[in-house]
Formats: structure tokens, sequence, C-alpha cells
């Protein structure tokens, strides 16, 4: 537990030397005399390779969506609630805490709570402020109601957001696995047990019979998520936000024609986020066995018949169940 | 109700995206509405995430407080109130 919270300073303390460093750098590089070169090379054909990347990738996240959805209908009793989740219910009417009379067991660290608090809120103002930005003619009134320059303070603010949590729980990581745990990212590394899982779904969606996938602490979907947070928006977002944030940093590397096209894999994939998020808010929120929303991620906890049917192998793991 | 017809619009807004980014539909009230439904969705999402924060807030100042206290232990002396109420 000691060892625990020292990584976690020394990873706070990292993480604010490493944003002071960035800011102070854009802050020193900003001399007016540096000037973004010129041309250097059409990049049209860049562009058009992100806009298909970007189609094919929104048709998917749609088809994938339809998919969960027909499978969480061929549940038995989908629209019914399951036990636990009746005791909740009918308790989260009388009382403000979320609590359930069936043992608790936690799925989430503190640590694990507020990273993912600060990435959320982070990623969902930069959808705000951003995404009006790519369609001003059906939501410029969103832009019109923060004012311009305040929506793109608020856009950086969010942005610096999203980069602490990426580089906080990155330091954090290796220095648990290099110093404490070299297991400690283990529950999220896909495995052969994954793709078996995504297999069996795709045969129950398709009305075959298939083995019942058993999952461990994240089940293959919920791997997908992170991995496609940490990728897409962690890293991929984050650097080419840099990028165009102050673009004469890298003006002796990438021609402005570049920096253009970096401008439409930022929007571009801004789009295909925030559509595995929407795919997020359904399977979190609007699933009938979860709405209005599973607390898990805030009280850290989920009840254990909960975990017994959602994560048997994790249950088993942690119980000690050799079986 | 919501959880019924939530999932139709998810559907909706993840269409709209699928149309314009496709440019078989840029223009047009149905894209309006679609990116509109989008951006609610991802308000929405905003006042569930502060919503949750403030009940883990909540929680962990009372634990803070009192060692002793557990959210489970409170639900069940409130439903136990709640059932010599109805008796």
């Amino acid at each position: 537990m000691r060892s625990r919270n020292r990584i976690s300073k020394i990873s706070l303390f990292l993480t604010i030397l490493i944003l002071f460093g960035i800011l102070q750098y854009i802050n020193f590089q900003s001399s007016p005399e540096k000037v973004i070169p010129e041309g250097a090379g059409e990049t049209v054909w860049i562009n058009t390779i992100i806009k298909i990347i970007v189609a094919m990738g929104v048709i998917g996240l749609f088809l994938i969506t339809i998919a969960i959805h027909r499978k969480f209908t061929k549940r038995e009793g989908f629209h019914d609630l399951p036990d636990y989740q009746v005791t909740k219910y009918s308790q989260i009417q009388h009382i403000s805490e979320p609590t359930d009379v069936e043992r608790l067991i936690e799925r989430f660290s503190p640590l694990q709570i507020t990273v993912h608090a600060v990435t959320g809120l982070s990623i969902l103002t930069l959808y705000v402020t951003g995404i009006p930005l790519l369609y001003p003619e059906h939501l410029g009134w969103i832009t019109d109601l923060i004012e311009l320059s305040k929506n793109m303070f608020l856009h950086r603010l969010a942005g610096l957001g999203l980069l602490s949590a990426a580089i906080y729980y990155l330091i954090y990581s290796l220095l648990q696995i290099t110093y404490v745990n070299k297991d400690f990212t283990k529950n999220i590394i896909p495995t052969l047990n994954d793709i078996k899982g995504a297999i069996s779904d795709v045969l129950i969606i398709l009305g075959k019979t298939a083995t019942k996938y058993q999952s461990n602490k994240f089940n293959w979907l919920e791997k997908v998520d992170i991995w496609s947070v940490a990728l897409f928006d962690g890293l991929i977002m984050c650097v080419t936000g840099i990028i165009i944030w102050a673009p004469w940093l890298f003006s002796s590397f990438i021609p402005n024609s570049y920096i253009l096209s970096i401008n439409v894999l930022h929007g571009g994939f801004a789009i295909l986020s925030l559509c595995g998020i929407l795919l997020h808010f359904y399977v979190v929120h609007l699933t009938p066995h979860r709405f209005p929303m599973d607390f898990s991620m805030f009280t850290g906890t989920v009840p254990l018949q909960e975990a017994e049917e959602e994560y048997p192998l994790w249950v088993k793991d942690i119980s000690g169940d050799k079986s | 109700m919501i959880e019924r017809i939530g999932t139709y619009i998810i559907f909706i807004s993840l269409l709209t995206f699928v149309l314009v980014e496709t440019n078989i539909l840029t223009t047009g009230i149905i894209i309006t509405i679609g990116l509109n439904v989008a951006m609610l969705l991802v308000v929405a999402q905003i006042l569930a995430m502060l919503f949750g924060l403030t009940r883990s807030l909540r929680i962990f100042n009372k634990m803070e407080h009192s060692p002793l206290y557990s959210p489970v232990r409170e639900g069940l002396i409130y439903s136990q109130k709640e059932d010599q109420e109805h008796v």
C-alpha cells in the first residue's frame, strides 16, 4: 500500500513536470518570426485516405452497435431486471448512495476512478467544444453560445486534462510494472480467450449456438474500449492536437500542407472517437439491465452476483478457486 | 421509457455520422437534428459523470470522517427502516 502511494505521488510529480515542460516549450517557441514553410507537395490523397478511414470506421461502429444490441436482446429476460439490480433500484428510490445488500467486491481502485473521471470529463468537454467546429452549419450555435475564444480556451484546457491523465497513467503503469507488480497490466492485455469471446458473440448474433464466453476482469469489448481510448484519444488525438495547437514548433520538419492534413486527421478521428463513446454510452447507460447508469466506475465496487455472471474467470481468480 | 427509446436515439445519432461522413447526405434538417441529438447525448454524459463523481466523493468523504462507515450497511439500515414504516 505504501509503495502504491509513493508511486502515485512520483507519477503525479512527473506528470506536472512534463506538462509544465510542454507548456514552457510552447511558450518559448512562440516567437512571431517563426514562419511555417509553405507547400512542399500536395496532400489531397492523404486527406482522402483519412476521410475513407473515418467513413469506414463510422460505418463499422454503427454496425457493431446494432450487433451488440442484437446480442443483448437475444439474452434471456433482456427486458427484465436481474435480481441484484432490482434490489439496487428499490434502494436508490429511498437513499442517495449506490448500495446493495448483496456482497460487493472491489473492481476499480480509487486511482482508476480518478483517471476515468478526468479522462471522461476531458474527452466530453473536447467533444462539446470541438465537434461544432467541424459542423458549423448545424452546430454553430454552440460555438456562438460559448464564444470562439473561450471555446478554444476550454478545448485546450480539456486537452491538457486528457494529456495529463494519459501521461500520469502511463508513468504510473510503467513504475508499477518495473518496481512493484509485473502483472499490473495483465487484465487489459488481449488474450486468445478474448478472440474466442468475440467469435462466440458473433455466433450468438448470427443465431448460431456457441459456448458461453468466460470473461476475465474485463471482457473483450471492454478491452477494445480501453485500448481504443488509449491509442486514439490518449496518443493520436493528443499528438495531433499539440501539433495543430503550436504548428510553429514542428515547422522545421513538417510542411504546412501536412499540418493541414493533421488537422483533417484530428477532426476525423474526433468523430470516430465520439461514435465509440456513443457506443460506450449505450452499453453503460441504456441497456435495460444497467439503466439509468452503472455506478461501479464511481463506487469502485460491483455486486458479487453480477461479477460471477459477467466476469466468472476473474471471480475464480480472486477467490482462489482452481476448479 | 428512456431505456426503450434511448437505444434508437443512439442509432439515430450514429446513423447521422454515417450519412455525413460517407457524403450521402450532408445538409438538411435531418442532419441538423441528428448532430444536435449526438451533442445532447454528450451533455447527458457530462451530467451523468458529474453525478457519479459527486456520489463517489460523498462516499469517500464519509469514509474519511468515519472509518466504520459502509454504504452497504447504510443501505441495510435504510431498507429496514422502510420495511418498518410499511408494516
